[in-house]
């Protein structure tokens, strides 16, 4: 599904602060996968999660998501590969602060081919998914971190994409709710979606199929977690 | 569709200031209208003394120049002898065409205000109908005294056709007593009335009407000439009826012959009448009328634009603070699939919206003013193609100023930028 091959990325490029975030990374994901990132702080995780969906661009190498080479689309047509193929789950949540939950679930909606008059509905079963149908009315802001990321993660599925991408989703959230969002991925990878998530938490990342570790911006290793083995 | 639904959803996020913001928009908006109806409603009045031959015309108001106390205890009396002086005067001027004169008749409590026009005046004074026709002469149609209906209501409430009739009580001013109404009944006299014609609301105003004139100037404006009717008075006009023709000598327009009688001897002839009461040229009226006008316009000016400018100020000071804000906002969008351009174009929308939203409830003010206030027709003039497309664009102009400066500054830092921080 996901080729990544020589990949590199440097912010600040000819610049006295230059960051070299990834070098010469090679990756593989297959559909279906339920894969971890872990690394220290500034190791580059971020940014290859950033790369995978579409947000960010890289200087060389070659990202292939199924036949498209996602280097060569421009900014319109990336997009559009996040708005049909992407989901992302933030760390901090990413919700739109004056807005219900059901507001904030519907969003991506308003950036596909979805019509106008489904976007209600289709929100509704992505709340039903969550279990979260009772907060549709609430304002985020009045949610626990748990109930937020609930919200973040109907938002990801609310346009049914291949990918999920998770950025320390469980970073903000106690070990108890941290294993119920843990199982809401556990889920939607049983359901057939593609999961990646990055973390620190090594429990999370035990329960994935493959952990990748990254270091200083280079893959250090790529092994499958203890529970393949 | 979609892209005006979210639009829809910041301005519900921000919803008190996206109120106020409206609420600036809608007084500047109103205050350009009012100026730009001061301005008009002046100018007009102008056009209204060439356009009805008024201009060859001299105004007096008697007796105003010298008082004599009477035998009979009256505040302020006159003698008659003056008005034979002037009569005799005015005679002898060669191109001197009559004079026209105003008198006030009531049938009863629920009928309109029957204002007689002199024959002159009548022709003169044509005022667009909104159906119907000018009477021609004064004489009867059918036994009833033809008239023209000044409705002022949005629904009028006489049509044509419609006959009133009663014993008419007459109300003038009469040299001997300027400062109270004079009240003669005729109760032997019953007057059948027929409207031919009903004047459009716009142009309802009254030529030489009594409660217009203004003591404290020097040289009055048109305005005392030309008053605007409010909503609540409906008035016939007619023609002299023979028998309760009494006229109102204290205000009057003495006509002359244009081809004869120049703009130097109107200011002549008025000189000379001035030793009798107050009297003025038409063109010296116009010209007051005009300075008037353009003075008034020229201090209201600095008072739209500062408004202007202190709308336009609000919105790009809200803008700015709210760019940061929309920023994260719009890093949001992004990771929902939406391109860059898309993101600043539901924040455009937003503010079309809100132009949209300022412009609709001031045009539902308008209207409404326009139906409904005493004085309404004075925003006729706001339904001009004119005043819509300067004002359109002026607004217009104002949206786009206030959406730049975020927008220059969310160009230089693209949501990107956020992520790249991050790491």
């Amino acid at each position: 599904m996901i080729q990544l091959t020589n990949l590199e990325k440097t912010y600040q490029k000819g610049k006295p602060n230059q960051c070299h975030a990834l070098k010469s990374v090679h990756l593989t994901i297959k559909r279906g996968e339920l894969l971890a990132i872990m690394g220290p702080s500034g190791s580059g995780k971020s940014t290859l999660l950033h790369i995978l969906g579409g947000l960010d661009r890289f200087e060389e190498g070659s990202y292939r998501f199924e036949d498209t080479e996602i280097s060569r689309l421009s900014e319109r047509k990336l997009a559009k590969f996040r708005a049909a193929h992407i989901g992302f789950v933030l760390q901090d949540y990413g919700l739109l602060p004056n807005e219900t939950v059901q507001g904030n679930i519907s969003t991506p909606l308003y950036f596909d081919k979805t019509p106008f008059y489904r976007i209600k509905a289709i929100t509704n079963k992505a709340m039903v998914e969550l279990g979260i149908s009772k907060l549709a009315k609430r304002d985020v802001r009045d949610l626990s971190g748990g109930q937020k990321q609930r919200v973040a993660i109907a938002r990801a599925i609310v346009n049914d994409p291949e990918l999920i991408l998770a950025d320390e989703p469980t970073g903000n959230l106690d070990s108890i709710t941290s294993q119920k969002v843990m199982d809401i991925f556990l889920d939607l990878n049983n359901q057939g979606k593609t999961v990646i998530i990055v973390t620190h938490n090594q429990e999370i990342a035990d329960q994935c199929h493959r952990i990748i570790h990254i270091v200083d911006g280079k893959v250090s290793a790529d092994i499958p977690a203890p529970n393949q083995l | 569709m979609k892209l005006i639904g979210l639009s829809l959803r910041i301005f519900k996020s921000y919803f008190l200031l996206t109120v106020l913001l409206c609420l600036e928009m809608i007084v500047s908006m109103v205050t350009f209208a009012i100026l730009y109806n001061s301005w008009h409603w002046g100018m007009q009045q102008v056009e209204l003394t060439y356009t009805n031959d008024l201009y060859s015309s001299i105004y007096y108001v008697g007796p105003m120049g010298k008082i004599n106390s009477s035998a009979n205890g009256s505040v302020m009396s006159i003698s008659t002898e003056h008005e034979k002086t002037i009569q005799n005067y005015l005679s002898g001027i060669h191109g001197y065409l009559g004079r026209s004169y105003t008198s006030l008749l009531r049938l009863g409590e629920d009928v309109p205000e029957i204002q007689m026009i002199d024959d002159i005046t009548a022709q003169r004074m044509k005022l667009p109908l909104a159906s119907g026709r000018w009477f021609t002469d004064v004489t009867l149609e059918n036994g009833r005294i033809p008239c023209v209906v000044v409705d002022t209501n949005t629904i009028p409430t006489y049509r044509v056709g419609d006959v009133v009739s009663g014993s008419p009580t007459q109300y003038y001013r009469e040299p001997s007593n300027i400062l109270f109404e004079t009240v003669k009944s005729y109760p032997d006299l019953n007057l059948e009335f027929q409207v031919v014609g009903v004047v459009n609301r716009t142009n309802a105003f009254v030529l030489n009407d009594w409660s217009s004139w203004n003591s404290g100037i020097d040289v009055q404006p048109l305005q005392t000439i030309f008053s605007r009717l409010d909503m609540n008075s409906v008035r016939f006009l007619c023609g002299p009826i023979q028998g309760v023709s009494q006229p109102s000598y204290i205000m009057r327009l003495e006509y002359f012959d244009p081809d004869q009688v120049d703009e130097t001897q109107l200011r002549e002839i008025a000189q000379e009448l001035s030793q009798y009461g107050s009297c003025y040229a038409l063109p010296d009226m116009a010209g007051v009328t005009q300075t008037e006008f353009m003075e008034q316009f020229q201090d209201t000016i600095p008072m739209a634009v500062t408004l202007l400018i202190v709308v336009l100020c609000s919105l790009i000071c809200i803008s700015l603070l709210n760019a940061k804000r929309q920023l994260q906002t719009f890093r949001i969008y992004q990771i929902c699939g939406a391109s860059w351009p898309k993101c600043i174009a539901v924040y455009a929308f937003y503010f079309v919206v809100l132009y949209a939203v300022s412009c609709f409830v001031f045009s539902i003010y308008m209207f409404l003013s326009y139906c409904f206030d005493q004085y309404g027709a004075f925003y006729q003039y706001v339904i001009t193609k004119e005043f819509i497309t300067v004002s359109a664009l002026i607004f217009l102009a104002v949206a786009v100023l206030s959406v730049l400066p975020p927008f220059m500054k969310a160009f230089r830092q693209s949501p990107l930028n956020g992520y790249r921080k991050k790491e």
